[in-house]
């Protein structure tokens, strides 16, 4: 089945009772029935053509008939840490989180801290608009299931795996740790003024302006051999501020990336290499505006490219996927 | 440490929570010598091992070696190569 559907489409398979995972814009959304759906705004997919952009399209995942059940919760920000008490005995979730939010910042910022986090996969996306329109429209998510659409809650389809079936998160990162200085930051957050420099307490904007280190670089941190990037959005060398897509984390230690020379090649060499047939994918818009993967396909993997991508944590740059593996 | 021998395979268990591989997991948390292959690990250990750094405390270590141990006697179905790798 291809996954970039018209509305008629993706409300047929509502209606018909199956359990979707549904990206697309807004007024698209706005107009399925009422069923066991749940939605997040992008206009940006990766499709079985290509990277797109579209306003027309919705892309939709369906849930495999062995899903024993779902549960669509949505969450204030202040709430967020209820996510995973609510996680199924066996099985996944999955979240989407407006971008721009408290939400956002809050999931970005603690969620690594909240007890059971990384019992379950936890997976998603924080969703988006179109470029262009940044500023002028709000990403939103909906529940499909009581039609509530938001533009500050987290919603999260809890789904359920019969006892055989075991879940797996994980990511493809193209980039990795390059060569040069160990960054670490006296603070954590999205917003940073100091960071040491081998060391070195040093104004970060000053740093990457002396340095002029590629923007499109992400700083890639070694999570025990997980390469876990944080983007820049961008550096005010007059205000002294460097603002981030993702945290940075006080103890962690960071290096600017290594340049990927051809995404779409390395990619596909990394995806024949693990020979994964994901249930779920989910890509980022920077890696879609940077590697120019507009009508470019990476391998066979459909999925929204998004405004940042979750696997457990926020994550940039970095493609993540849902397998579903026999115990 | 309990391991039981099956005609398929060797499976490693959790560690109780009075086991001495604990202060060895702790001492390789801090040395940055835990490895994983799971990611939900690799993050999971990667958070204590900063808290780790950051303070060395008996009473940090008892938090984090409780921390890991409802974490891998909790998802023990999910995480046998993980916790193969770390206790076997």
């Amino acid at each position: 089945m291809k996954s970039l559907m018209t509305v008629q489409e993706a409300s047929d398979l509502i209606l018909d009772g199956k359990k979707l995972l549904i990206a697309g814009d807004e007024a698209l959304l706005a107009k399925l029935p009422r069923g066991e759906w749940i939605g997040g705004t992008s206009p940006y997919f990766m499709s079985e053509d290509g990277g797109l952009c579209s306003r027309e399209q919705l892309q939709v995942t369906v849930l495999p008939a062995m899903v024993l059940s779902t549960r669509i919760e949505t969450y204030e920000a202040s709430e967020l840490e209820r996510i995973p008490r609510d996680y199924m005995s066996n099985g996944f979730s999955y979240v989407l989180i407006p971008a721009f939010t408290k939400a956002h910042k809050k999931f970005a910022h603690d969620c690594s801290t909240w007890p059971g986090v990384f019992d379950r996969p936890l997976v998603g996306w924080i969703t988006g608009i179109e470029v262009q329109d940044v500023g002028k429209q709000t990403p939103k998510v909906v529940n499909g299931k009581s039609g509530e659409i938001s533009a500050s809650k987290a919603a999260v389809m809890h789904v359920e795996l019969p006892p055989e079936i075991i879940a797996r998160a994980n990511i493809i990162n193209l980039f990795s740790q390059g060569g040069g200085d160990t960054i670490t930051f006296p603070a954590s957050g999205f917003d940073i003024t100091e960071c040491n420099v081998n060391g070195q307490l040093r104004s970060f904007a000053e740093y990457i302006e002396e340095r002029k280190i590629d923007k499109k670089l992400p700083l890639v941190a070694d999570y025990l051999g997980a390469m876990v990037n944080v983007s820049i959005q961008s550096v005010n060398a007059d205000a002294d501020k460097v603002s981030l897509y993702a945290p940075v984390f006080i103890g962690q230690e960071y290096r600017f990336a290594n340049p990927v020379a051809d995404y779409e090649t390395e990619f596909r060499k990394e995806l024949e290499a693990r020979e994964i047939e994901p249930v779920f994918t989910c890509n980022c818009i920077l890696n879609y505006l940077y590697a120019n993967l507009e009508g470019k396909k990476t391998g066979h993997i459909v999925g929204p490219i998004t405004f940042g991508e979750i696997a457990y944590m926020l994550l940039n740059q970095t493609l993540v996927y849902l397998t579903f593996e026999s115990k | 440490m309990g391991v039981s021998e099956g005609s398929e395979e060797v499976i490693v268990m959790v560690p109780s929570i009075s086991d001495p591989k604990w202060n060895k997991f702790v001492a390789n948390l801090s040395a940055g010598t835990v490895r994983a292959t799971e990611l939900p690990t690799k993050m999971f250990v990667n958070r204590l091992k900063i808290k780790v750094m950051f303070d060395q405390s008996e009473a940090v270590k008892k938090t984090v070696i409780g921390e890991a141990h409802e974490y891998f006697t909790k998802n023990q179905d999910a995480l046998k190569a993980d916790i193969q790798l770390i206790f076997g």
